[in-house]
């Protein structure tokens, strides 16, 4: 059989693979910077561009989709083109994906950082970026597809299975989570309103763990792994079983996230139902990686590489068998809103994205520069500080999570909450986020270990641009299946029918969700008490969303006597069938709001005490550990905006009168003078055009439909 | 605890047992077409990352010093 000689192209997984690297270095210290503000609030500086709302977003989506985003695709286009014995299908298109991708991080990071966001966990940024996203994405694929269609090889490998679910999943994902209508170039309403809104946003939100942050780390495990090891894959046949069964189960997963929300009953039953059997596909995937070791335990003793690997896997195993068990209501009642979630996220991204990233470093970049690593003995230094890291950083915020939610839960033997003032549980928090800072902090050093000793490897190395390969031409095959192979041995040589089998597989679980949600009425009552926004309260809204509140504070108060006695009346459906986003939130670092607005409620606050707190917390109380807001007092609310919002409103089928775009700013001046006017009798100068009076309006308007009682006929 | 948490959940036996009954199929035909592969052809795939390396010496084809 004749051999070809190709080239690999090196130059964009090297690119790649310093991208990964540099962004790195960037998602972390953002991690560090906001495990310190969380609980000393003057690290927020006063400054809004680097206020926690803000920063939190910054660090996340410089997280999943910079370091871990770059990360994927060094594996991809590495793997891709050893596995399918080709070179990359587009040079051109490799670095229109490279520069685009780095190019939508940085004016994401920068439009955070402003205020630009959509308020959606995770979907932060605005529209026109979705679009470059959604572009740079296809280009991905269309490089990819490429490649396969172009092999010299006649299956495609479990890894490539992986990453061709991975794009198709998260391209369905990041289009409808982010369909919107436009109010200007860096403001939009999203689709969606409420609870439909949140089943969306957690259908996306769940799924970018599974299909950002596991089925392509699951490919890199399953290429990288064996090649490190020198030991093929323990069980290809549980790798199919696994691949689909992991795929099919994950989607239906994302209604764990409103367990005890207004949600209707049976999503939550689907979501916990779904979220138990994800154990079974997700450990078959663990035990596929590990017992792909078995008889090469002595190399992983002496390689960093495999170390890393053996860590990083065995945080997956604890990470999917801890996720299926937060699912279950009786469990969730206690860890949702609280920092376990937190300490379960960072397992998975500090143990299983992060150790297979470096794992996947330390082996690639050397052989992408012809040399041996710098430092094996600082790659071990590395290992073992990063993994005493994530003990320092989960351990705590476990122990915080069940205190605080005990605490909130507390009733004294009269029948009264235990600890009425939420700062009380709080402050019982702040050893504990010290200690996680002090782990964030660690992770960071052993980070910086990697990239002192990869500068290294690469100074003392060369790079290879294009590195020679051969492998004989791939002959025209049999368009059927032989009787030789097995049905899904067919599949693997039939890359658009494994796309599209893949797609069936991953919109089952979606239409069954979201479709009844749209489409059955009674999922979503409405409560005839509940009206729109007034002008005032819609940009007091915007600001909230802008200033990143949710944060820490949720608004969805769950049907527990514990939470009904601290917020007042539990949350219903009906009530935020005109929250363009919704804005449930998933943590309480402060207390829920949604019944913040009740005059007669348990937690009402005047329009003084909102203006003084919003502008110095610590004076109302000294254990608060929310920032300070005072540009809130300077900055002009963007009263001219009114109109276009109102009638993009309008367009989503919020029921404001007719032509109420040319009433909306007289309406909102008469509102805003009328708090003012309460400040100034209450010793308060402000003009009242300013962002502070429209954000009093929005927090004095929560849960106040729902207190009001419906007019006598 | 588990029978007290299904109970409480209304429509569970319509919509939960519905998609046990769709992933089941699924999984049982995937896990029998698995099982009846061939081992040759199982050992084949799984070793196709190691296909740009020369199985008499180890070392990999392309020009590498490593």
């Amino acid at each position: 059989m004749e051999l070809q000689k190709f080239l690999y192209d090196n130059r964009i997984a090297r690119n790649f693979a310093i991208a990964t690297i540099v962004w790195g270095v960037v998602g972390l210290l953002a991690g560090l910077l906001v495990a310190l503000q969380i609980f000393i609030p003057s690290m927020s500086f006063g400054i809004e561009f680097t206020t926690f709302g803000r920063t939190r977003p910054v660090h996340t989506n410089a997280v999943i989709f910079a370091f871990v985003g770059n990360a994927i695709f060094t594996a991809v286009y590495y793997s891709l083109q050893r596995l399918l014995k080709t070179r990359i299908y587009s040079q051109a298109l490799s670095k229109i994906h490279f520069w685009g991708w780095q190019l939508i991080i940085i004016v994401g990071a920068i439009t955070l950082l402003s205020g630009f966001t959509t308020g959606k966990e995770y979907a932060e940024l605005e529209w026109p970026i979705d679009i470059a996203i959604a572009v740079v994405w296809i280009i991905f694929g269309i490089n990819m597809f490429g490649t396969i269609l172009q092999r010299r090889t006649s299956h495609i490998y479990v890894a490539i299975w992986f990453f061709i679910a991975t794009w198709v999943t998260v391209a369905v994902l990041h289009i409808f989570n982010s369909l919107a209508v436009p109010v200007s170039f860096l403001k939009s309403y999203t689709l969606y309103a409420g609870v439909q809104d949140a089943l969306v946003q957690w259908w996306y939100g769940h799924n970018a763990v599974a299909f950002f942050l596991t089925t392509p780390y699951l490919g890199l495990m399953y290429y990288f792994v064996p090649k490190a090891s020198g030991r093929p894959i323990y069980s290809y046949k549980l790798s199919i079983v696994h691949f689909w069964s992991l795929i099919f189960l994950y989607i239906w997963a994302g209604p764990h996230h409103l367990l005890y929300s207004s949600l209707p009953d049976w999503l939550q039953a689907l979501g916990t139902t779904f979220s138990v059997m994800l154990i079974a596909p997700s450990w078959g995937g663990m035990f596929n990686g590990l017992l792909t070791l078995r008889g090469a335990w002595d190399k992983v003793r002496r390689d960093p590489v495999l170390k890393m690997f053996v860590v990083g896997i065995t945080a997956y195993g604890m990470s999917t068998f801890e996720g299926p068990m937060l699912s279950f209501k009786t469990v969730n009642a206690i860890s949702h809103f609280t920092d376990w979630t937190i300490g379960h996220v960072h397992i998975g991204a500090l143990g299983w994205n992060g150790m297979l990233t470096f794992g996947m470093l330390y082996w690639l970049v050397p052989r992408l520069y012809n040399t041996k690593l710098y430092s094996t003995k600082l790659a071990n230094i590395h290992f073992w500080i990063a993994t005493l890291a994530i003990v320092f950083y989960v351990v705590p915020l476990y122990i915080g999570g069940i205190t605080q939610a005990l605490m909130w839960k507390q009733f004294t033997p009269d029948g009264f909450l235990k600890y009425p003032n939420f700062l009380e549980t709080v402050a019982q928090l702040i050893p504990m986020y010290a200690i996680r800072a002090f782990g964030g902090a660690l992770y960071v050093i052993g980070f910086l270990i990697l990239v002192f000793n990869l500068v290294k490897t690469i100074q003392a190395g060369s790079f290879v641009a294009d590195e020679e390969a051969q492998a004989p031409e791939l002959h025209p095959e049999p368009v059927v299946k032989t009787s030789s192979e097995s049905w899904h041995g067919f599949l693997e040589r039939k890359p658009i029918r494994f796309l599209i089998f893949a797609t069936i597989a991953i919109l089952i679980g979606g239409i069954v969700e979201v479709i009844p949600t749209y489409l059955i009425k009674s999922n979503i009552p409405t409560i005839t008490s509940v009206k729109p926004y007034t002008p005032l309260e819609l940009q007091g809204r915007d600001i909230y969303v802008k200033e990143g509140c949710y944060n820490c504070h949720s608004q969805m108060v769950r049907p527990f006597r514990s939470e009904t006695e601290r917020y007042g009346e539990y949350s219903k459906a009906g009530e935020s069938v005109y929250d363009h986003p919704f804005q449930f939130g998933s943590k309480r670092t402060g207390p829920d709001l949604a019944r913040e607005g009740v005059k007669t409620g348990k937690i009402y606050k005047p329009n003084s005490w909102h203006y003084n707190h919003f502008i110095n917390p610590q004076k109302l109380n000294e254990a608060s550990i929310m920032p300070k807001y005072p540009w809130l007092a300077k900055k002009e609310i963007d009263i001219e905006s009114t109109p276009a919002k109102i009638h993009v409103m309008k367009i989503l089928g919020v029921p404001y009168p007719d032509n109420y775009e040319q009433k909306a700013i007289k309406d909102l001046k008469a509102q805003a003078d009328s708090i003012a006017k309460d400040l100034k009798a209450n010793g308060i100068e402000t003009d009242s055009n300013r962002e502070i009076i429209a954000l009093i309006a929005y927090i004095q308007r929560l849960g106040v439909d729902i207190s009001n009682k419906p007019a006598k006929k | 605890m588990f029978k007290e948490t299904l109970n409480s959940i209304l429509n569970v036996e319509v919509y939960a047992i519905v998609g046990f009954f769709i992933f089941f199929t699924f999984f049982i035909l995937v896990s029998i077409n698995a099982w009846r592969m061939k081992k040759e052809e199982v050992d084949e795939l799984s070793n196709l990352p190691f296909e740009d390396t020369m199985p008499e010496t180890g070392k990999e084809i392309t020009e590498r010093t490593i």
